[in-house]
């Protein structure tokens, strides 16, 4: 039985692409397909990949990949192609907008981008006033605006501190998880 | 403890200096990825390359000053001189066999192969790195280089291009896009 485990044990781990492409670069968590032909050509697309994916992806990447080039293969013609057509290839990949290695690995939430000059506002100030509009009849009495609350969680301290605002959902700020 | 420390620093001196235009801006952050086991040819046009893409616009002008064009008009002549190549290069192509034709012959070829792959990749480092900085040039028409917009610090910015973080907005100041 612990024979029958460890063959489908193996078979499952060969058969893996993860491990099959473990030593290509991967953009936002997946491998690249390495597009069929002669392992030659296969070899140029892998190194010409590596190259421009170090030229222009982020840290993470550079760290990663190396020019690469074979120069015992110099005058293969297949090398040359396959390293031209991977080096073309994954610089669009890496620059791409949607696919990228520029940008942070949530990007998938909002692929292109937050929209910087969206400002939730005041809650305070819905609905024409019902929370934070009140302040002449409620004010004397309740302690000015009764939307007050909803300032700090809203857009922050009237201070505009760091530490006062929402980390969640401060309006308008780049960068937040929920930000717009 | 001193003289310890002062032979470490002098390891790493020497061996730096394997890598050619060690001393120069990215110099040995970019050409230490030169293949190794080229022929000379390869070697000398690998490098050539890399000069001339890190001395293209795409490296801002402060580049300038340190690498340039460097692509040689006789080797990459389809009448070489051979004489004249041969005393220009007598430390890079020392090792190539001048009585041989076919040699010379698979040296320029692979200088001029190899050329361009170089230039292409140093050029988009170049360009890559000081996106990730933050510190991307100006194009034509755009507003003058300030140089109080860029510090050496710059090269510890994370909120770059490429910003990796959690979050990091890639529409705002975290990115390009």
């Amino acid at each position: 039985m612990k024979k029958v485990i460890l063959i489908i044990l193996l078979l499952q781990i060969t058969g893996c692409k993860w491990f099959s492409n473990a030593n290509t670069p991967f953009y936002g968590g997946t491998n690249p397909n390495i597009p069929d032909g002669t392992p030659t050509f296969q070899r140029g697309f892998k190194d010409g990949c590596s190259a421009s994916t170090y030229a222009r992806s982020n840290v993470f990447y550079r760290n990663k990949n190396k020019y690469k080039y074979d120069p015992a293969l110099i005058g293969n013609s297949e090398y040359r192609f396959g390293h031209s057509r991977g080096y073309a290839w994954c610089f669009q990949q890496s620059v791409s907008p949607t696919t990228g290695a520029v940008g942070s690995w949530d990007r998938a939430i909002n692929p292109y981008g937050y929209d910087s000059t969206f400002n939730s506002g005041d809650i305070g100030g819905a609905w024409g006033g019902f929370f934070g509009g009140s302040g002449g009849s409620l004010g004397g009495s309740v302690g000015g605006d009764v939307g007050a609350f909803m300032g700090v969680l809203n857009g922050g301290s009237p201070s505009g501190s760091l530490m006062g605002a929402n980390p969640l959902w401060a309006g308008g700020s780049a960068g937040q998880i929920f930000g717009q | 403890m001193i003289k310890k420390n002062l032979i470490i620093l002098l390891i790493c001196f020497l061996t730096n200096c394997s890598v050619s235009n060690w001393y120069k801006p990215h110099g040995y952050l970019i050409f230490r990825q030169m293949p190794k086991g080229g022929s000379p040819g390869f070697n000398l046009g690998w490098n050539h390359g890399c000069q001339s893409g890190l001395g293209t616009q795409f490296s801002t002008g402060f580049f300038h000053n340190f690498y340039t064009w460097s692509r040689d008009p006789d080797i990459t002549s389809v009448n070489p001189d051979i004489q004249k190549i041969r005393n220009r290069y007598k430390k890079e192509l020392k090792k190539v066999n001048w009585d041989n034709p076919a040699e010379i012959r698979k040296n320029f070829s692979d200088y001029n192969t190899i050329f361009w792959s170089a230039h292409v990749f140093c050029r988009h480092s170049s360009l890559g790195i000081l996106q990730s900085a933050a510190m991307t040039p100006k194009l034509p028409g755009e507003e003058r280089y300030d140089p109080a917009e860029h510090s050496i610090g710059n090269v510890w910015k994370i909120n770059g291009r490429g910003d990796t973080r959690y979050g990091a907005s890639v529409g705002g100041g975290g990115g390009l896009w």
